[in-house]
């Protein structure tokens, strides 16, 4: 049991590894979903115009 | 949590890491060193430069990581090192300025010194500045001609602050297998990103002439770190000693590092054969995967197993270890919580790396961006 501590310390690093990756790839998402909705913000700006 | 001496090691081993993704991204510096080498029409050359630009900020970014995480952990080092060896590494800095501004003036309306010019500053920044920065790094082997007092105050004992180091042939040696090593992988880096084949069927010769160069100073260079006399220190009393071929031992102590050595060493080998003999554009991956795995190893054997990291040539029992140098427990701790967001960081990177990759860069593409390099 010396060595607990830093085993759980090591071992937790895949974890956080996944976290990670899961967490960038949740804000690389939102950012296209929030380009997506700018294109179609203009898209919409454009039609009203052509009213 | 921790007690001191693992959060120690914790730290070199995250230093060993750092400076060996640096090693890696020096692909940049090498792949400017070939601008005349593999591009032959000013076309060839601005595919080049904007390949490599996109890429030249991430270099940067670990160079000042590596130099970060070194003086936030291990303080010592780094005024005894930078203050001391201050015309090495102010020749770095210098190396690494001109760098950054040949990236974004060389293609600026009214250039005045015109585009050799600042292509020539990139070179220099490829050669002399990777080459240095091996010199540095080859004194965390050979020494470096320092005293530290109680007080922690050190003192650099030549009046050549730290340009002696170039008068040693392992020095000499280090710094060119980083050049060396740099320009097979920058002309592998070209395999990868760049969809043009007058200059991708120039990279084989290159790689070649490149390759054999680094394998001959990475011999002489592995071959003196092993059987050459090293240091090591009393772990109660603390008194530094010398030991005969004490890395060998210290090998030979942790066979798991001597695995990963050689893994790394074969996988490197493996990405260079399958760049030079069946032109795969894979090749860069197996080659910096290598490159990591064994500038870690290297890295971090200097750290473990009661050895010495930075040996004074001047008074032996100033030599610095990772207990006589390091942050206190506190900053240490907090520190090891805050790196934790590393892999954020290293995450976004490799998005943004695929992002600009997914396609092969062509002539076309670098001529239609009006902010090109």
């Amino acid at each position: 049991m010396e060595y607990l501590t830093e085993i759980i310390w090591y071992l937790s690093w895949p974890i956080i590894i996944f976290i990670s990756v899961k967490f960038v790839q949740l804000n690389v998402h939102h950012y296209q979903k929030m380009e997506r909705l700018e294109e179609l913000e203009a898209l919409y700006a454009d039609k009203e115009l052509g009213k | 949590m921790f007690d001191l001496l693992t959060l120690q090691q914790y730290w070199w081993f995250l230093v060993s890491v750092i400076g060996a993704l640096f090693v890696f991204m020096t692909f940049v510096q090498g792949g400017q060193t070939l601008l005349y080498t593999l591009g032959k029409t000013e076309d060839e050359r601005d595919l080049l430069i904007n390949s490599l630009g996109r890429k030249w900020e991430l270099t940067f970014t670990a160079l000042v990581m590596f130099g970060g995480a070194l003086f936030a952990a291990f303080p010592l080092f780094y005024a005894v090192s930078f203050g001391g060896a201050y015309y090495v590494w102010m020749a770095i800095l210098f190396c690494f300025i001109i760098q950054a501004v040949a990236y974004e003036y060389r293609k600026k309306p009214n250039n005045l010194y015109g585009e050799r010019f600042y292509e020539i500053l990139l070179y220099i920044n490829g050669s002399l500045g990777i080459f240095l920065i091996g010199v540095a790094l080859g004194t965390l082997f050979s020494g470096g001609n320092f005293i530290v007092n109680d007080s922690n105050l050190s003192h650099w004992t030549m009046s050549s602050y730290g340009l002696e180091a170039l008068l040693n042939p392992f020095n000499l040696a280090f710094g060119l297998m980083l050049v060396f090593l740099s320009r097979v992988q920058g002309s592998l880096y070209f395999l990868n990103s760049l969809d043009a084949p007058t200059i991708t069927a120039r990279v084989k010769k290159v790689a070649t002439v490149n390759f054999f160069m680094f394998l001959v100073l990475f011999l002489y260079v592995l071959a003196t770190i092993l059987f050459s006399d090293g240091l090591r220190y009393d772990a109660t009393s603390h008194i530094v000693s010398v030991e005969s071929m004490k890395f060998l031992h210290s090998f030979i102590d942790i066979p798991l590092l001597a695995l990963a050595l050689l893994t790394g060493v074969l996988i490197l080998l493996y990405g260079v054969f399958i760049g030079i003999v069946k032109g795969s554009s894979k090749s860069i991956w197996f080659t910096g995967l290598g490159t990591i795995l064994s500038v870690t190893v290297l890295m971090f054997i200097l750290g473990i197993d009661n050895s010495v990291y930075y040996p004074s040539l001047a008074d032996l029992q100033s030599s610095l270890t990772i207990e006589n140098s390091s942050g206190s427990f506190y900053t240490l701790s907090v520190m090891a919580v805050v790196s934790l967001l590393v892999p954020v960081v290293l995450t976004y990177i490799i998005f943004v790396w695929r992002s600009m990759d997914k396609t092969k860069l062509t002539i076309d593409e670098v001529k239609s961006d009006a902010h090109h390099y």
